[in-house]
């Protein structure tokens, strides 16, 4: 496992920007927009007091008065109204950023990434950090760039008042800085705290909203009310709940005691200010306008310095995230993403042959598919069986193409399969995958694959799979969404019909090799017959493989193959292997006792 | 807002303040406490700073003593707000976690047909996701975060007042004052002032309706938009990734998240840049109130009825109090958007039981005789025209072997549930020992069954509390019951036996493959050793030497029972007494195997034939 890469923060903020202003070249000048107005805004708020003062003790008239406190104040809601307007454009445009650049990049890359990268579960652990660090308006990627305005600002405000409080006198300075680095040093400790205990208060959130959405799901609130688990799983919550507590307790009180350390260095700063102001004021050096003006640029300065350190201290949390977002963008792939051998000069049916190929799963002890070897000719027909856990599902991903050996070669037409471009190859094969996923798109777009398609093909490809009669029953036919988790006119499918849904997705892709993992588990009898019958139809003379537990399925295809441990334990036709009465025909025995006459066959104990 | 929504209003947030009174007493008393001190602490600036500004035109004597005054009740207000903070902070996440935890209790024990209601769980998805955008908490902390800021509001309105107060205080006039200095020194002028104040602040009040629909446009407009985004991120699944591969429908995903969120954010753009907009005029009409203060107390000190220092000093007042009046303003928006999620939430947690629910206890027996009888039973789901079961009557044989084999669709699950009173039947009934099962206790009902059903459910927990559904659990039974589901030498090679966690959802855990995980719930239904027992395609994800297994094994698992055996292969069929063939909602055959394999054109002799001719 590689480890994970950091980079300091104004690597990754760097970054951020290069990134924003990629996609919208106006983002530096709304940032710059922002940062003007609002540096500009506390600068009149400290001279209006400042104004005030002067007219009244410097012997103004009315009207110098007002009109100074007018100006400013017209200034003032000018730059009120233009700060909120341009820091909502800026925020928009940072919200934006994080769907339309992040979410997309990390979508496109879960997309087209490695399935197997993917499905490990350090890609796993990758992604669900990657989603994080997307996931909302206050973390990881926009969290990080919102806080740029701040961070920038606050900096600017800094230098600004603090070169003006200098300039009024060095030894407020003193005080400043030590406020700042007790402030800083504090900040930091608090910080290193979290990140040692994060760890377990965040498995505790994991936990928290784990139970949540478990509770809610009513898949699972059939079991929960049978086997009474109410107590059961609210023990588990609240002690996922009271460890989280106990935790945010202690994080609390260490951000409390940076908070009291400014409330000291707070009094200190204003009682040298204070002596020293009225010191100068007493030898004349300062007016009662020159007094309240630095009374005024200090507490200012005071707060950029909080603003400051604040912002710079979500960096710290913010950048981790962008960190697992980056390293997550940056997974390098295995399968060859570049040009490869022309796919549509493989013969179709091609020859599919596996030579001496081994799978072992990452962190796995021993390999799932040990040196197996298998030739599948032009349009044979497999049938796959072997008991759970022998590698058939693993096999199957090795033929699809979403999986690579580890040793050995897959050859297509004599062509090595990792000599193809990884999409290319994926057009090869037409998998009808064990778990049914569809999509919560309209019909017409699960079976195609594309939103446009060719409406008479979807239907006789949905006539082949025996849907086209429910299809057209649906209110909107082919435009029917399916679930109503993005349409809410969608429908839900049953079992069997999304079975079929599904194989109708394989006949339109056409592809010349053709794999069914385990199609028939959730069929009827009639529907499973049915099936049977029409695989042969459909599938003419496509290279395919069968994969089933129900073996009278066998019976369809010109060769069996029989899976242990990995490796090609025996291979013939059904009747072959019968005659030889090997562990294929024990299997079969075992499940076609029950379907002979009881006279001839012994009730099993 | 127009009257009764105004009564509506208070009524509601009274409510919603009793909620949280309710689940932590302490908070709301601090939160006041601590709003109070916030809002103190900046006049403690505005009134000794314009002190000794004017000690130091008056010459300067004492002006220190004023200084430490000040420092040390800034340090006393800000000591004590620190340290309030982080208790009342605590305080607020355990509000809110209570509001969490309550939302899984109801949503563990409420009606299972209620769960699969659509409102209802909107209601709830309102309740808690509505306000929980923007970066705003949602639900009952959002609530309280944003009733902070508003009560800190009321403070520094009051603190602005009494400070403003003072203007009314008449100053010594010259005897030859002019007309216009006499006229400033009524407390009528005063009064003036205070009146265009709250002019200016009612005129801010269509504004501030327009800003309160924008932005519950702009709240609900983001709940569709979260939802839809959900979707689409839940394509992101892995096991989805086989399929978008496979068929290439990675780009039309992406083109339609794409155009998706495209969409969303234009619309979210405009409108949120109105709200904006909006405010920010609130926020400028408010400055008009300064720039008037600024004018009156200039003419009064030039008038010398008030020193510069009072100038200063009801300056900032009244500019606290223009800052406290716009984002009070804001913040009634918000407040409303809360009361009404907050009811939705109390609506929630209130739903009713529609479930009839007897008190009858359940007679324990040992030689399990429980007599189960469905008496010309239809059924039809919520909301739906189709009727599932109808007129179903049948007696389940008691300590005898039941399978129920039929097509897709055919009701055999309804079955089961109506059998478990998941739901009730929309017409007829199911008796038990001759009594309708709604008369009895629900929960000492629910211990007569054990099920397996088909989309069984193993949790991200302990596989010894899987198998108990509890923290505690009887190790050897556990063991025992794992041998007898064919799991035991699977569990006894794990890392940490009964105590290993499962998946990694909340664990760190070991992933099931789905027939561990079948026999896993076949072990969790022998544990709760249930006179009735109920398997729903137990074999489905089994090899056939599993199936071999469980099926051979079946008899000896539910010896003495009744058992219900719900199964696509109808290999099952042989080793049960009794087989019942369901088909359009209603039992069309019943009998043993072979009675029914005599009935050669019946339902059941051709779905045997459909598998058996190929063995």
């Amino acid at each position: 496992m590689k480890k994970q890469k950091h980079r300091p923060a104004l690597v990754n903020i760097w970054y951020l920007l290069r990134q924003a202003v990629r996609q919208d070249r106006t983002y530096p000048l709304a940032l710059a927009a922002v940062l003007a107005v609002k540096l500009a805004l506390p600068v009149i708020a400290t001279l209006l007091p400042t104004a005030a003062v002067a007219a009244l003790t410097r012997g103004g008239t009315l009207g110098t008065y007002l009109a100074a406190i007018g100006g400013l104040m017209v200034l003032y809601a000018g730059g009120t109204f233009l700060g909120v307007l341009l820091e909502e454009v800026l925020s928009v445009k940072n919200s934006v950023f994080r769907t339309i650049w992040g979410v997309t990049a990390q979508t496109k890359k879960a997309l087209t990434m490695d399935y197997q990268l993917l499905e490990s579960p350090e890609g796993l652990q990758r992604m669900e950090t990657a989603s994080h660090a997307v996931g909302g308006n206050h973390v990881g990627v926009e969290g990080m760039l919102r806080h740029l305005a701040d961070w920038l600002l606050n900096l600017l405000g800094m230098v600004l008042y603090g070169g003006l409080a200098v300039a009024l006198d060095w030894r407020i300075l003193l005080v400043l800085a030590a406020m700042t680095a007790a402030n800083y040093a504090i900040a930091l400790w608090a910080w290193r705290f979290n990140m040692r205990t994060k760890g377990e208060a965040d498995k505790d959130l994991r936990g928290q909203n784990y139970f949540f959405r478990l509770s809610r799901n009513p898949a699972n609130g059939k079991d929960i009310r049978l086997y009474r688990m109410e107590q059961w799983i609210m023990g588990a919550v609240t002690a996922c709940v009271m460890r989280r507590d106990s935790w945010r307790r202690r994080s609390f009180g260490r951000r409390a005691l940076r908070s009291v350390s400014d409330s000291v260095f707070l009094v200190l700063r204003d009682l040298l200010a204070y002596a020293m102001l009225v010191g100068s004021f007493l030898a004349g050096d300062i007016d009662a306008a020159g007094f309240t003006l630095t009374i005024g640029v200090i507490s200012t300065f005071t707060n950029w310095l909080n603003m400051f350190v604040a912002a710079s201290d979500d960096w710290r949390y913010e950048t981790l995230e962008v960190d697992d977002f980056r390293n997550f963008l940056d997974q390098e792939d295995i399968f060859n993403h570049g040009p490869g051998p022309d796919v549509s000069k493989v013969q179709s049916p091609p020859r599919v042959e596996l030579r001496d190929v081994t799978f072992t799963y990452p962190g796995g002890e021993k390999p799932v598919i040990d040196h197996l070897n298998l030739t599948i000719r032009p349009g044979e027909k497999i049938a796959l069986v072997g008991l759970n856990g022998a590698g058939k599902t693993t096999l199957v991903k090795l033929l699809s193409g979403l999986y690579r050996p580890t040793g050995g070669e897959i050859l297509v037409d004599g062509v090595p399969a990792a000599d193809f471009n990884a999409a290319e190859y994926l057009r090869l094969v037409g998998t009808l995958y064990q778990d049914v996923k569809l999509l919560p798109f309209t019909v017409g777009e699960n079976v195609s694959g594309a939103e446009d398609y060719d409406r008479e093909r979807v239907w006789a490809c949905l006539e082949k799979a025996g849907l086209r009669e429910a299809v057209e029953a649906l209110p909107k036919g082919l435009d029917t969404s399916i679930t109503q988790r993005l349409e809410r006119d969608g429908v839900d499918l049953s079992g069997g019909q999304q079975q079929r849904l599904l194989f109708a997705r394989a006949l339109y892709k056409d592809a010349p090799i053709l794999i069914l993992d385990e199609p028939t588990a959730a069929l009827d009898p009639l529907a499973e017959a049915d099936l049977y019958q029409k695989y042969a139809q459909t599938t003419g003379d496509k290279t395919s493989l069968f994969i089933s537990h129900r073996l009278s399925s066998t019976q369809f295809c010109d060769r069996v193959v029989y899976l242990e441990n990995g490796r090609v334990a025996e291979e013939g036709t059904h009747r072959e292997l019968l005659e030889r009465g090997g562990k294929y025909a024990e299997l079969f025995e075992i499940q076609s006792s029950y379907y002979k006459d009881k006279t001839d066959q012994e009730e099993p104990s | 807002m127009k009257k009764p929504d105004r009564k509506e209003f208070f009524r509601d947030f009274q409510a919603s303040l009793q909620v949280v009174s309710a689940q932590m007493p302490g908070l709301l008393p601090v939160t006041i406490l601590k709003a109070l001190l916030n809002a103190a602490y900046p006049f403690v600036g505005i009134i000794l700073g314009a002190q000794i500004l004017d000690r130091l035109l008056a010459g300067g004597e004492g002006v220190m003593t004023l200084v430490w005054w000040m420092v040390g009740l800034n340090l006393a207000l800000s000591l004590a707000m620190r340290l309030i903070e982080p208790y009342q902070e605590n305080l607020m996440c355990k509000s809110d976690n209570m509001t969490d935890i309550a939302i899984v209790k109801k949503c563990l024990t409420m009606d299972y047909q209620q769960l699969e209601t659509q409102e209802i769980m909107d209601r709830k998805i309102r309740a808690v996701e509505g306000s929980r955008i923007s970066g705003g908490g949602g639900g009952t902390l959002g609530f309280l975060y944003d009733l902070a800021d508003a009560l800190g509001h009321g403070a520094t309105i009051l603190y602005a007042l009494l400070t403003v107060s003072r203007l009314f205080v008449r100053g010594t006039l010259a005897p030859d004052a002019p007309v216009w200095v006499r006229a400033l020194n009524s407390p009528w002028a005063a009064l003036g002032l205070l009146a265009a104040a709250l002019g200016v602040t009612a005129a801010c009040i269509p504004l501030t309706r327009w800003a309160n629909r924008e932005e519950a446009k702009v709240y609900e407009g983001s709940i569709d938009g979260n939802r839809r985004f959900g979707a689409f991120f839940g394509l992101l699944d892995y096991p989805v990734g086989k399929d978008l591969r496979t068929y290439d429908m990675s780009g039309m995903v992406l083109d339609k998240f794409l155009r998706n969120e495209r969409a969303k954010n234009s619309l979210f753009r405009k409108r949120y840049m109105r709200l904006q907009g909006i405010r920010s005029m609130i926020s400028i009409v408010n400055l008009a109130t300064v720039l008037l203060a600024y004018a009156f107390v200039g003419l009064k000190a030039m008038a010398g009825l008030i020193t510069v220092g009072a100038v200063s000093m009801q300056v900032g007042a009244i500019t606290a109090f223009a800052g406290a009046v716009s984002q009070g303003i804001e913040l009634m928006g918000k407040l409303d958007l809360h009361r009404k999620y907050m009811k939705e939430f109390a609506a929630f947690l209130d739903t009713p039981s529609e479930k009839y629910d007897g008190t009858l206890p359940v007679e324990k027996r040992d030689d399990g005789d429980y007599d189960l009888e469905f008496r010309d039973v239809s059924f039809r789901y919520p909301n739906q025209d189709q009727w599932s079961l109808r007129h179903v009557t049948c007696r389940l044989p008691k300590g005898q072997k039941l399978a129920v084999v039929g097509p897709n669709g055919a009701g055999k699950t309804t079955f089961i549930k109506l059998l478990c009173r998941l739901y009730d039947p929309t017409e007829g009934e199911i008796l038990l020992n001759g009594i309708d099962i709604r008369k009895y206790d629900y929960g000492e009902y629910l211990s007569l069954l054990s099920v397996v059903f088909q989309d069984f459910r193993i949790f991200s927990m302990k596989l010894g509390e899987n198998v108990a559904a509890s923290v505690d659990y009887n190790s050897q039974r556990v063991w025992e019951c794992l041998e007898k589901a064919g799991m035991r030498e699977r569990v006894e090679r794990m890392p940490d036996g009964l105590e290993t966690g499962l998946f990694q959802q909340k664990e760190d855990g070991i992933e099931l493959s789905g027939g561990e995980g079948q026999k896993l719930a076949i072990a969790r239904a022998l544990y709760k050793d249930a006179p009735v027992v109920v398997l729903d395609e137990p074999t489905a994800a089994l090899d056939p030497v599993s199936e071999y297994e469980i099926y051979s094994r079946f008899g000896r698992l539910v010896e003495g029972k009744t058992s219900v055996y719900i199964s696509h292969r109808m290999s099952s069929c042989r080793f049960c007494d009794v087989v019942f063939v369901f088909d359009g909602g209603t039992i069309v055959q019943q009998g043993s195997h072979e009675a029914l394999l005599d009935q050669e054109e019946g339902l059941y002799a051709q779905l045997w034939r459909a598998q058996a001719q190929y063995y």
